[in-house]
């Protein structure tokens, strides 16, 4: 039955192979998200806008660094050790510090000089709206 | 059942805490130790100071921390790491803590708890007198 499929062409289909493709992309980036990747973030979409709201504690307002090229949002950010006093040792560390950085692509173009970004409580929003000349226009049809 | 048990547990339910249906998420801490206090740093972003519950039973001290889902009308989620969820982590604390005296702030969404440690745990040197 196996190798039937495998030689008949309909394997083969690039329609089917790109699904098999996507389905092992989505499955293979929701293990590496909560492994490694800082910081976390979630993506909202809406026809004219898109928001994008990333989890960073401990991270000061200085020490981001936010990026918008056409469709892509690039954010930077670092996160600095806590002074701790050479006497002092540790017992556990799982919170990681150092430079991150995570890039964003979107669906749209973006209007780059309209960007707005806010932080609070550890908690960063950025509001991206759709660049004009992206935006979806409706055309009429003129009867002849 | 009886009419009379069935008012009693509808009673009971409401008295209950309301069971909430969302995540609870470990938050990643750093503990580490001075001289004469004790450090814990948790990462609990959307945490304020009003929602953050620290209760110290014995020696088990435990972190709450409650979130408010983001209310966001007219966009829907394309992409989610993050979904909404409750913080909670215990820890347990040994004897060479002061109780009474910790502290804790929030700053950033990042909780820091200073436990001191009391006067007789604190590490002495002993000076040695020549005879």
């Amino acid at each position: 039955m196996l190798f039937q499929e495998l030689v008949s062409p309909s394997f083969f289909d690039t329609r089917q192979m790109n699904i098999l493709h996507n389905r092992l992309n989505n499955l293979l980036s929701s293990v590496a998200a909560h492994d490694s990747e800082f910081p976390l973030l979630n993506t909202y979409i809406s026809e004219d806008k898109a928001l994008v709201v990333a989890e960073i504690p401990g991270v000061d307002i200085e020490d981001i660094d936010l990026q918008v090229v056409n469709k892509t949002l690039t954010l930077k950010a670092e996160r600095k050790h806590e002074d701790v006093s050479e006497d002092s040792h540790w017992y556990r560390r799982e919170r990681v510090s150092g430079q991150f950085s995570r890039v964003i692509e979107l669906p749209f173009a973006i209007d780059a000089d309209d960007v707005k970004a806010t932080c609070n409580q550890g908690i960063l929003k950025i509001e991206l709206p759709r660049a004009q000349a992206d935006l979806p226009r409706k055309i009429s049809i003129q009867s002849v | 059942m009886e009419t009379a048990t069935v008012e009693r547990k509808k009673d009971e339910l409401k008295t209950c805490e309301p069971q909430v249906n969302t995540r609870i998420f470990v938050p990643q801490a750093d503990v580490y130790e001075s001289q004469d206090k004790i450090f814990v740093m948790a990462d609990m972003p959307g945490v304020s100071e009003d929602s953050i519950d620290i209760v110290l039973e014995k020696n088990v001290l435990t972190i709450q921390g409650k979130t408010t889902p983001l209310e966001i009308e007219g966009m829907r989620l394309a992409h989610c790491e993050v979904p909404p969820g409750n913080y909670r982590r215990v820890f347990m604390l040994s004897d060479e803590v002061d109780q009474d005296a910790i502290e804790a702030t929030i700053k950033n969404g990042v909780l820091k708890l200073t436990l001191p440690k009391p006067e007789k745990a604190k590490a002495r040197k002993i000076t040695v007198v020549a005879e």
